[in-house]
């Protein structure tokens, strides 16, 4: 009898377990599809052939900003944590979007990848490229 | 040039909704001459009320914070870097120019103990409670 009381506690235990890893898993998933648009500025130094795009994270702490290169495409992901450990019930006006940001930029021909240079300041993630040697303005003096 | 991927069309919308409410909400206080409403977070502690103003890419010396007897007023402008002036801007999301947000405060605040510091593009005022002097309970005796 003590038996089958164990068993089912265990089942029991089991099935517990079994939901609230799902929970989890349901949230996860969740938090990984909303994710926010963080607003750009594209600009382009014809003088100077640089690039710049500026990336709006306020309230985001630098380590929590990522910056990769994968085939043509600048990514910046970025993750907003709300500060001391407040809660969205601790507002009372809430308009601020915390959570997982994403942003792809195509890389055009004419940009060097490597002469990559992102900075973080006021608020704002700052990413230049300068254009490819080759493509760069120059001028030709006529002989 | 930019592409997005893995874009999400109802946090768009959404985002387009919160700024119509925004402008609604604040359309009796919006001075014609405004470009861009912030974002605002606001929240009660126990000693004082913070006000959190969303301001990428604005610089601490073009903020101004008033107060006019019972009324916050949070103003100033957003620039184009020195560096951009000559730039080619072939797409800007966050708007450049002048903003202002304004909030009436509590009657239990200490306005001249209000405080401002500015982190990662986010300013946030602190707007201290009136101590409040806790008087032992008097007894009176009858003569």
């Amino acid at each position: 009898m003590a038996d089958v009381k164990k068993e089912l506690q265990n089942v029991e235990k089991k099935i517990e377990h079994g939901i609230v890893e799902g929970v989890e898993k349901a949230k996860e998933v969740f938090t990984n599809l909303a994710r926010h648009i963080p607003l750009a500025n594209l600009m382009h130094n014809r003088k100077k052939d640089t690039y710049t795009i500026e990336i709006d994270l306020p309230g985001v702490e630098k380590e929590d900003i990522n910056v990769s290169i994968e085939d043509d495409y600048l990514i910046v992901t970025a993750i907003k944590k709300m500060k001391n450990e407040l809660k969205e019930e601790d507002y009372y006006l809430l308009e601020s979007k915390y959570g997982k940001y994403y942003r792809a930029f195509y890389l055009g021909d004419d940009i060097d990848r490597d002469s990559i240079d992102a900075k973080y300041e006021d608020g704002r993630l700052i990413i230049t490229f300068d254009k490819v040697e080759s493509k760069k303005r120059r001028d030709i003096a006529v002989k | 040039m930019n592409i997005i991927r893995g874009y999400n069309p109802f946090a768009e919308l959404e985002a387009i909704r919160e700024q119509f409410n925004r402008v609604l909400n604040q359309a009796s206080e919006v001075k014609r001459d405004v470009d861009f409403i912030p974002v605002v977070n606001t929240r009660e502690a126990d000693d004082a009320y913070y006000i959190e103003v969303e301001l990428p890419g604005v610089k601490k010396e073009d903020i101004n914070i008033d107060v006019n007897e019972d009324t916050l007023t949070i103003s100033g402008e957003r620039k184009v870097k020195e560096e951009h002036k000559e730039d080619n801007f072939y797409k800007v999301e966050s708007v450049y120019g002048k903003f202002e947000r304004s909030f009436s405060l509590p009657e239990d605040v200490d306005t001249n103990k209000i405080e401002a510091t500015s982190k990662n593009g986010v300013l946030e005022i602190k707007i201290p409670k009136v101590q409040k002097v806790e008087k032992a309970p008097k007894k009176i005796e009858i003569k």
